[in-house]
């Protein structure tokens, strides 16, 4: 028999109140326990929760859920109790000490209601990403695809990709009968079909993992240009060490932001500069490297400096990635109209930071709302995805009329892959779709 | 050997007992009946009239796609099938010939008559083989298990083990128009004590139903004007026993329906069978009636007929792909409407037949009922049609019973990766037939293994291990052998630089290294043939054997990458579930898994895992709750027991 678990559900900290819930066979003799009272299914019962000595750890709501319809499968009780830390602390200390209950591991109820069958693979891992979501954004992506947005999408490519094999598999199990011309040019039709699709979905410049991870933003520019002090205006917070001496900052400072639902990671990075000192110009490679790794990287020029443009111009264009272009020290600036492509800004201004900020959200925008697209967030079905394309694209190498044996067994592999996330493709799919498709038999 | 039962003291009574005895002498029966005895179990054969054994009782044709690679993969075991139409085909088709050698299909028609001849020999031939006359009312049952069975006119019979391939004959209703008949086939009596018996038993029963075409006069078929579809020349032979086809060849026509025929039976819709709703059976998709496709495919103005004579002396035409239950004169009319046929003359309605069929999934994967050991099904009892379809399963059967019969722990099992007979016993014992199982090569995932030019490579020594093969293919089957390991490693033993190759104008390998004869055999259009001029030694390669060696190798990636599949299969396969285990105490498994489990019975964890609609996290709580009990049990972590495919549980 498994373990009977336990964990606070709602996030840690000061709140109103507070769940905890327990699956496993013992929940329920626990909960009778802690409340001296026999509780229903699925009703909330006020109670007071005593410890073993009897003194009075809260009065709580308790509700009991009895397997198999709960979230895990198994039997559950949830006990919403206050949020004072003293009072989840001293809920929590007493659940582990209890006989038969332990904390639960990370992802564990989900890997329970998994194993009971109460969600598919897809659902758990969308599950997974609500669980750690942490903006709005991120969240509406998670329910997206527990609710099927990137499903309706993949069960799209699944009834494709059964016509194509039916399709291939008519022309070989059913090549003396009266099959239409058209199939073979159906079979490249809808194989281009499918990879166009794969292709597009493949190549989303990776907005999927950048709603679930966050936009890595690197702050880059020569040394003492005000990085920083971007940094600390958009977060609000002294985050990295500001001061007007060059090379303050020597390594890479993270600040999570969340910029209109999309979580923003900037990085400050150490200041380029020619003749740095030797932990200074390690700092140096890593500033570079990060803003080579970044998905925006916002190049911050010294207006100060005379040469101020060509130098960072050379900057930018090592990147691969997008680039936003600010001066900064405007005040100081002889010309500050003529400043090309660069957007010249005080950072020390609280409406120049403004405009900064405006400038990341116009770059986060279209990220977050073009939400009708399902985008891969998950490693997995890259892969799944992208092995499916692969082995689509590597059919073309066979002459589909002489060798259609050849290339339906890589259709199968891409079907197989497919499978693994929409479900199983069954040869009675394909040929039931043969059988509706074709008038087949003597 | 024999099982010797209860009371012997009667003589009488000791000619009566049998190690096996198969009731039916049909393609399912005739196989079983031949495998048992070669087997060397005393066999017995039942069935209702021995001059019918062999008949074929559908169109006369064995193979096709899929079902040619059955045949051949019978013969592989020894059987009967594959020899019998090589001395009955009249004509003789690879199917496919134009796509990949795993694709090719054998086919060919049958001459009715020599078809059932050469079954007849063949059996006559057979040691160990006693053939009975007789209708089976009853079976005897002690202790649970099938111990013999009682015939129409009163005798008694005992067996070790029973085979029974009734076919269509249980419960057997044919439809003509509103006229309904009960029968097994045109003319002969159903088996209703029979089927009474098997009620009696309280198996789950389907109904299932199927159809045939009006038989036409050869000599009022206009054929001038007609399609012609010639013979292969030459024909190539089914049974690897076989050197040259003998039987004459002969053409098959083709014609249309027109849009008169469609008129026709669109109007007289409601006058058929099938759509007067007088017809509770599923039939085949694959194998709609005329009706059916008029109906369904209303957009598609004709369909084509093969007009397939039944026999070189038999006037009797099978016009193939015009199935129908519709009345007489319906038939009359829409025939005349059809080029070619005119005048003919219908020597036999068409009609549609409904049959019982016990769900196959109350099977073992030997093909013995769960519920009353000792007791084989085989053939269309179980729910398929087509006689190769019958004949794989009767050989399996037989084999079964004959092991079961001589006490052995063994059983003879063939997996989804040895055969197409272990496809379609995996499918039907795990899936059912919810319409009439038929073969298709789609539905081997691991076809490019299982060719129909490999059969014997794959089953010869699996058949020869437990007894099934006779001397005679033995000795073919070792020459054979010999030539191919003789040729393999010639081929591999031969090889060539960059310059060599591109001389004898053979595609030059790009990265300058040597290449093996072998190696140039994978590359596209590169043959045996091609290579002689590099490698004179490669004329000792007898060319018949010289296709199979090329395809082995033109496979041979795709064959690498299949193999991880098979291996983590097979894994699974050997992973027994014991008769006794309780699904419902598993933990961690929902009510609904539970209820697959205990619907399917699975008998191993990867039969198992082909379950519609049982996760995969259920089968985890199943792995685990094996592994626990095995560990209670054993008091040791040895694993799980293996090879369950080879002892009974």
């Amino acid at each position: 028999m498994t373990d009977t678990i336990f964990a606070l559900a709602t996030p840690a900290g000061q709140s109103a109140i507070a769940v905890f819930r327990i699956s496993g066979a013992k929940a329920y003799q626990i909960a009778e326990m802690l409340s001296g009272k026999s509780l229903s299914h699925r009703q909330m019962t006020p109670c007071l929760l005593k410890d073993e000595a009897g003194a009075l750890l809260d009065d709580v709501m308790m509700v009991y859920l009895q397997a198999p319809s709960t979230p895990t499968g198994e039997d559950v009780v949830e006990i919403h109790c206050h949020g004072s830390l003293s009072v989840v602390s001293a809920i929590s200390d007493y659940l582990s000490r209890a006989d038969g209950v332990r904390p639960a591991m990370a992802g564990e109820f989900t890997k329970r209601a998994f194993d009971n069958g109460k969600m598919d693979l897809t659902e758990v891992e969308g599950l997974a990403d609500l669980i750690e979501a942490q903006t709005q954004s991120q969240r509406r992506q998670a329910l997206g695809q527990l609710k099927g947005v990137m499903r309706k999408k993949a069960s799209g490519w699944r009834g494709e990709i059964i016509a194509l094999s039916a399709r291939l598999e008519s022309l070989i199990d059913f090549s003396d009968e009266d099959l239409p011309e058209s199939v073979l040019q159906e079979v490249r039709d809808k194989r281009d079909g499918l990879i166009t699709a794969f292709r597009a979905v493949l190549d989303d410049k990776g907005r999927g993992e950048i709603i679930r991870n966050g936009l890595r933003v690197a702050l880059l520019g020569p040394v003492n240009a005000g990085k920083s002090t971007a940094l600390n205006a958009l977060a609000g917070r002294e985050a990295a060490i500001v001061s007007d001496e060059a090379g303050t900052t020597r390594d890479i400072v993270e600040v999570r932001l969340d910029l209109d639902g999309i979580t923003v990671i900037l990085q400050d990075t150490a200041g380029i500069r020619d003749e740095a000192g030797h932990v200074e110009s390690i700092g140096i490679a890593r500033a570079k490297e990060a803003a080579m790794k970044a998905d925006l990287v916002v190049l911050v020029a010294d207006g100060s400096q005379k040469d101020w443009q060509n130098e960072a111009e050379a900057l930018a264009q090592d990147m691969a990635s997008p680039v936003i272009k600010i001066v900064n020290k405007k005040d100081k600036m002889a010309n500050p109209q003529s400043c090309g492509s660069f957007m010249a800004l005080s950072l020390h201004k609280a409406e120049d930071v403004q405009c900064l900020e405006e400038a990341l959200l116009a770059y986060c925008k279209p990220l977050n709302h073009a939400s009708e697209q399902p985008f891969i967030t998950r490693d997995r079905h890259r892969l799944l995805i992208t092995k499916a394309l692969v082995a689509l694209e590597a059919s073309y190498d066979i002459a589909l009329d002489e060798a259609p044996e050849l290339v339906a067994e890589d259709l199968r592999v891409a079907a197989d892959a497919l499978g693994q996330m929409t479900g199983h493709i069954d040869v009675e799919d394909i040929l039931s779709d043969i059988f509706s498709a074709f008038c087949i038999g003597k | 050997m024999m099982i010797v039962s209860r009371e012997t003291s009667e003589i009488v009574i000791m000619n009566k007992q049998y190690d096996v005895i198969i009731v039916g002498g049909g393609h399912a029966g005739t196989e079983a009946a031949s495998a048992a005895a070669r087997m060397g179990a005393k066999t017995a054969l039942i069935t209702m009239q021995r001059d019918k054994i062999g008949e074929m009782s559908c169109n006369p044709a064995i193979g096709g796609l899929g079902k040619g690679h059955l045949v051949r993969e019978i013969d592989a075991l020894d059987g009967l099938m594959a020899r019998a139409i090589d001395q009955a085909g009249i004509q003789f088709r690879m199917l496919n010939k134009s796509r990949g050698p795993a694709v090719h299909g054998p086919r060919s028609q049958a001459d009715r008559a020599l078809y059932r001849k050469a079954i007849q020999s063949l059996l006559e031939e057979q040691e160990n083989l006693t053939i009975i006359e007789g209708a089976v009312a009853s079976f005897i049952i002690e202790n649970g298990k099938a111990q013999g069975l009682k015939t129409e006119a009163g005798d008694s019979y005992t067996a070790g083990a029973i085979v029974l391939t009734t076919g269509t004959f249980l419960g057997g209703l044919i439809h003509l128009g509103k006229e309904r008949t009960p029968a097994g086939r045109v003319g002969e009596a159903p088996s209703n004590e029979l089927s009474q018996a098997l009620h009696a038993l309280d198996l789950p029963l389907g109904r299932l139903k199927t159809g045939t075409p009006a038989r036409l006069d050869k000599r009022t078929i206009d054929w001038d004007g007609l399609e012609k579809q010639p013979a292969d020349n030459p024909p190539v032979p089914f049974s690897m026993m076989t050197d040259k086809i003998t039987v004459p060849q002969i053409e098959c026509a083709i014609t249309r329906t027109t849009e008169e025929t469609h008129k026709i039976i669109a109007e007289s819709l409601h006058l058929s069978a099938v759509y007067s709703g007088q017809i509770q059976g599923q039939g085949p998709r694959y194998c709609p009636s005329i009706e059916d496709k008029v109906y369904r495919f209303a957009d598609k103005n004709s369909h084509q007929i093969f007009l397939e004579p039944e026999g070189l002396e038999d006037p009797t035409i099978y016009p193939n792909g015009i199935s129908t239950s519709l009345p007489r004169d319906v038939q009359d009319n829409m025939i005349a409407t059809i080029p070619g046929l005119e005048h003919a003359k219908i020597l036999q309605y068409g009609y549609a037949i409904e049959y019982d069929f016990i769900d196959p999934r109350a099977l073992r994967r030997t093909l013995e009922l769960k519920k009353l050991p000792h007791l084989f099904l085989a053939g269309q009892i179980n729910g398929t049609t087509g006689y190769e379809e019958a004949g794989a399963q009767g050989l399996i059967a037989g084999t079964n019973a004959a092991l079961l019969a001589s006490g052995s722990e063994n059983s003879f099992i063939l997996d989804r990766a040895d055969a197409y007979i272990g496809v379609m016993i995996d499918d039907l014992i795990t899936r059912g037939a919810p319409e009439p199982y038929r073969m298709f090569t789609s539905r081997a995932e691991y076809r490019l293994l299982l060719r129909a030019d490999n059969a014997d490579q794959r089953l010869t020594d699996k058949g020869l291990a437990i007894g099934l093969v006779q001397s005679e293919r033995k000795a073919h089957w070792d020459a054979k052998k010999y030539a191919l390991e003789k040729a393999r490693s010639l081929l591999e033993g031969l090889s060539a630089g960059t310059k060599q190759i591109a001389a004898a104008q053979l595609p030059p390998p790009r990265d300058g290294r040597n290449r093996s004869a072998a190696d140039m055999l994978t590359l596209e259009g590169v043959t045996i043939e091609k290579c002689m001029s590099l490698w004179p030694e490669l004329a000792e390669i007898e060319t018949r054997y010289h296709a199979q060696l090329e395809t082995d190798r033109r496979y041979q990636g795709y064959l690498r990458r299949q193999q991880a599949d098979i291996d983590a299969m097979r894994k699974d396969e050997n992973v027994a579930i014991p008769d006794d285990i309780d699904f419902a105490k598993i933990g961690g498994l929902s009510s609904e898994s539970k209820d697959l489990l205990k619907r399917y019975q699975p008998e191993t964890l990867g039969q198992a895992s082909r379950i519609p609609g049982l996760t995969p996290a259920a089968l985890v709580a199943v792995l685990r709750h094996l592994r626990a009990s095995h560990l209670a049990e054993e008091g040791d972590d040895k694993g799980l027991s293996q090879g369950a495919s080879s002892t009974r549980p």
